[in-house]
């Protein structure tokens, strides 16, 4: 259901005007680091177009592909000079990146859908629809919005906030992660791309094991039964499987004969 | 949970990532370490940020939500209501809590407004930020449109974080039956227009002519030892010279007893627009007119395999706890074990989906996806084999095959041949996971299969079958399709179901209850009193050939000096007789109704209800009315034998569609009162 405010220009509504100027800055914020570091100038205005276009088409695809070009444009850019253990281009890029992504995505949620899209849930007079070899006349597709109104000073603080802080958090954790404790004589860069990922796993295990072992403490009395009858039915499947089959194919066998006898 | 937005943004980043890591952090031939430390940098900061959102989000799903508590009220303009009324409107408020702890940063909170149910004002859904602590209301208006039950489910839950990067549905389950009660009517019958008596007895006391201790005057006769002095006409007893005394006509209430078919040939159609509620209508007409009227009522639900006698009684508690049994009567569904289980599962599946997710979760409903393919359904315990479960048996066959190739395979590495074996694995392999893909895929088998798995565990703890209920659920297509019409009716969702066999048999004919009905009838008879009126308000389109105990049944009815009106539900959508020559009927009196069928043929022409769509084509329009009027032919040809059947008996049969049958019986109930019948 769509919500009911209308939707006029997003400059002239409150919470929408609040994210529109966060992306834009984050956008002048990523083109201008860009061009300091030593990046084609002709390349760093892809990230800034993609951006941009997100930002005024409402492209959902903008965010993704503004952080793949930017990984492509610090790929390709000439390094200089070597910075220190905190590097202060990177910090902000980071956080200008974040910052734009989290303001596109909440744009996203107030101007498009918040909620994934149900194509079975159509609202509105019918019309014509042009699609992948299809033609079709229906209603469109109903989209759930978050209420503009619904948007807070806090959040966009914390927005900002948000964004330096995890940027600050991610500096601290890449010149802490090592590269060359413990290797038995892999190239450091994959040594590291090793030690990321079984770091990372056992910390998704781990967390999940937690929920997993919570939601089992916390299960309703219906949830239990199911679990137990699903235990059960594991362990004895094949045994009443067949118990049942012969039960159903006796009454069926039945039915048949009364059926001839019936006049 | 995750959305396809955060996906794609987590499948960005995993290359990133992967890219930072696994690149050779090099520039041309020169090889520099924090050659690619701004990609990490880049990939990590956002991912970090991506894992809190996840982690957050993932403890508000699972943990936060289970805490929130709903509440409903219902109300109208007085107070909180625990019945509806059918007609009204009542007002719906619906409140939320949250706990300490965490607050929700969207959430969309609606109730699951009932079938049957119009929401008429306001809105069924809140959508905001959920602070803790917080108590959440809404409310909206809503109008009963049919009597039966309704049943609030509880309310659903979408959560989703501010950039809508994950999402999660769920349910609260707070299910409240409600009756809605029919509406109270004011329906009285014809009085007569002349004087005939001098005495006007109070409400709910007839004359009844035997003796007794009233005050109208019966007879004279010879005074006899013990008579009270004061019975001694003394009159009387001076012109003739001895002594004579006054012997007086009692006074009894009028008793009516409803014989209410419940079985499955009127619960056909959608709750509150079948046949069920129709007769449901005119018997709490009755109950309320009679309560009205002091006159005492009974009441007798029966279907094909028992009868629930009321006895008869006066008063409003009595009346209320009479409409409380026809509220539940008339949300009755009907049910066949030859409904199929195609048309069923997807209807009960998504409701599941939406009203218990959590008892889909594969945590604790766990399916395993190899199962329809190694262990189908045979085809010897499927009761209509079609040639799709014949391909589908083959599975298994696939699998031999498969095994066989494999076995093969080994055998060639073993003599060294390690190309073709290679190749041969692999070429099985493909052919056979595409055929069993492409056959599952196009007839929805191993989707089905793992509905059903999961509908049977849902019904199996819902029902009280486990541990076995599972699997017998699983394999027994019969039972399955019962408890699926069980499970869909105890939530009120709309269903349908085949009316014939593959012989071409009725399946809703239930001829079972003729005899549960004679027995009832004869046991009403058996605890009569004076002055009975049983009205039978029942389907017998079905079977004017098995009359037989019925029959049988209202003669000694008869015989004992009660009286017996049969009211006879008419399918929707068919023309009745006429509907002038109805109406003409309903007006008449008993002698008319009884006399032989004195039908308008003029009327007989048909008529459908809703004028023809236009997509249908001519053929396909000629068929259908073709059809309908055969249909019609039939059951008006069926209620012609119904009415001299019972006509020879004097008994008048009338139907519920056109006329006023309501009206009718109280008619009949305002003659019983004054003369009654001789005895």
């Amino acid at each position: 259901m769509k919500s009911s405010d209308p939707i006029r220009s997003p400059w002239q509504t409150p919470g929408l005007s609040h994210y529109l100027i966060v992306g834009l800055v984050s956008l002048s914020v990523i083109w201008l680091v860009l061009l300091r570091r030593e990046v084609t100038p002709a390349a760093t205005l892809f990230p800034v177009l993609v951006g941009i276009l997100g930002i005024t088409i409402r492209w959902r695809l903008a965010p993704a592909i503004l952080l793949a070009t930017l990984a492509l444009c610090l790929k390709l850019e000439y390094p200089v000079r070597s910075e220190g253990s905190f590097r202060l281009t990177d910090f902000v890029l980071c956080g200008a990146t974040l910052a734009y992504l989290m303001a596109q995505y909440r744009l996203q949620s107030l101007m498009d859908h918040i909620f994934p899209i149900d194509s079975r849930r159509r609202e509105g007079p019918p019309r014509w629809h042009v699609g992948f070899l299809s033609l079709r006349y229906q209603p469109e597709i109903a989209k759930e919005r978050r209420p503009a109104k619904l948007v807070s000073r806090e959040e966009i603080g914390m927005l900002i906030l948000g964004s330096g802080l995890w940027a600050a958090l991610a500096q601290a954790g890449w010149n802490w992660f090592p590269s060359s404790w413990g290797n038995p004589g892999f190239p450091p860069h994959v040594w590291r791309a090793i030690l990321l990922t079984w770091i990372g796993g056992a910390c998704l295990y781990v967390v999940f094991s937690l929920l997993h072992y919570w939601s089992r403490r916390h299960m309703t009395v219906d949830e239990a039964m199911l679990f137990l009858q699903d235990e059960f039915w594991k362990e004895t499947r094949g045994e009443q499987r067949r118990i049942n089959r012969w039960r159903a194919w006796a009454r069926i066998r039945q039915e048949r004969k009364d059926k001839d006898l019936r006049p | 949970m995750l959305t396809s937005r955060g996906s794609t943004l987590l499948l960005v980043l995993i290359g990133i990532l992967a890219a930072a890591a696994l690149l050779p952090p090099t520039y041309g031939t020169v090889w520099l370490p924090d050659r690619n430390a701004g990609m990490g940098l880049l990939a990590v900061t956002v991912g970090l940020w991506l894992l809190w959102e996840w982690i957050g989000f993932t403890i508000r799903s699972r943990i936060v939500l289970r805490g929130l508590k709903v509440e409903r009220i219902v109300r109208d303009d007085h107070g909180p209501v625990e019945s509806l009324w059918a007609g009204r409107s009542f007002d719906v408020e619906v409140s939320v809590h949250l706990p300490e702890g965490l607050a929700l940063p969207y959430v969309v909170l609606a109730d699951r407004v009932p079938f049957g149910v119009e929401n008429i004002a306001g809105s069924e859904r809140w959508q905001g930020t959920l602070e803790a602590g917080q108590t959440v209301q809404w409310s909206y208006r809503i109008r009963c449109q049919a009597l039966g039950r309704v049943r609030f489910e509880g309310v659903s839950v979408q959560l989703s974080d501010l950039c809508g990067l994950f999402y999660h549905a769920t349910f609260l389950g707070a299910a409240a039956g409600f009756r809605v009660l029919p509406p109270l009517t004011d329906i009285r019958g014809k009085t007569a227009r002349l004087k005939r008596h001098n005495l006007l007895p109070p409400p709910g006391v007839h004359r009844h002519r035997q003796p007794g201790s009233g005050s109208e005057l019966l007879d004279l006769r010879d005074y006899r030892p013990g008579d009270p002095p004061k019975t001694i006409a003394w009159k009387v007893s001076a012109r003739r010279d001895r002594l004579i005394s006054k012997e007086f006509e009692s006074d009894v209430p009028v008793r009516c007893t409803l014989f209410l078919d419940t079985s499955n040939s009127v619960r056909v159609g959608p709750p509150g627009e079948n046949t069920l509620a129709r007769l449901v209508e005119i018997a709490t007409n009755v109950a309320q007119a009679n309560s009205g009227a002091r006159d005492l009522t009974g009441l007798c639900l029966f279907d094909e395999t028992k009868a629930t006698p009321i006895r008869p009684a006066r008063g409003s508690r009595h009346l209320a706890g009479l409409l409380n049994r026809l509220t539940d009567a008339a949300g009755l569904a009907a049910s066949t074990g030859q409904a199929s289980i195609e048309t069923l599962l997807p209807l009960a599946y998504s409701f599941a989906r939406e009203a218990y997710p959590e008892q889909l979760r594969p945590e604790v409903n766990r399916f395993p996806w190899w199962l329809p393919w190694l262990f189908p359904q045979p085809l010897y315990s499927r009761p209509r084999k079609r040639w799709v479960d014949y391909l589908e048996y083959g599975h298994r066959f696939y699998w031999l095959a498969f095994a066989a190739c494999v076995l093969y395979c080994l055998y060639l590495l073993g003599t060294g041949q390690i190309q073709t074996a290679i190749f041969l694995f692999l070429a099985s392999l493909v052919i056979t996971l595409g055929y069993l893909v492409f056959v599952d895929y196009t007839f929805k088998g191993h989707r089905a299969a793992r509905w059903r798995k999961r509908m049977a565990a849902i019904l199996s703890v819902q029902y009280g079958l486990a541990p076995g209920g599972l699997a017998l659920l699983m394999e027994d297509d019969r039972e399955f399709s019962i408890y699926l019409q069980r499970f869909l009716a105890d939530h009120h969702v709309p269903y349908s179901l085949p009316l014939y066999d593959d012989t071409g048999r009725y399946l809703f004919a239930a001829p079972e209850k003729i005899q549960i009905l004679s027995r009832a009838l004869l046991g009403a008879v058996g605890r009569g009193r004076d002055n009975e009126l049983f009205v039978l308000l029942v389907d017998l389109l079905e079977l004017p050939d098995q009359l037989g105990p019925l029959l049988r049944a209202v003669k000694a009815a008869l015989a004992r000096h009660h009286q017996v009106l049969v009211i006879c539900p008419w399918p929707a959508g068919v023309e009745a007789r006429g509907r002038r020559g109805e109406e003409e009927r309903g007006r008449q009196d008993d002698t008319e109704t009884t006399s032989r069928a004195n039908t308008n043929r003029r009327s007989r022409r048909t008529t459908l209800d809703s004028p023809p769509p236009r997509a249908l084509s001519q053929s396909h329009l000629r068929y259908t009315v073709l059809l309908h009027r055969l249909t019609t032919e039939r059951f008006q040809r069926s209620f012609r034998r119904l009415q001299r059947a019972f006509a020879r008996l004097g008994v008048p049969v009338i139907c519920a569609r056109d006329s006023e049958p309501a009206r009718l019986v109280i008619d009949r109930m305002e003659r019983l009162r004054p003369l009654g019948k001789l005895r």
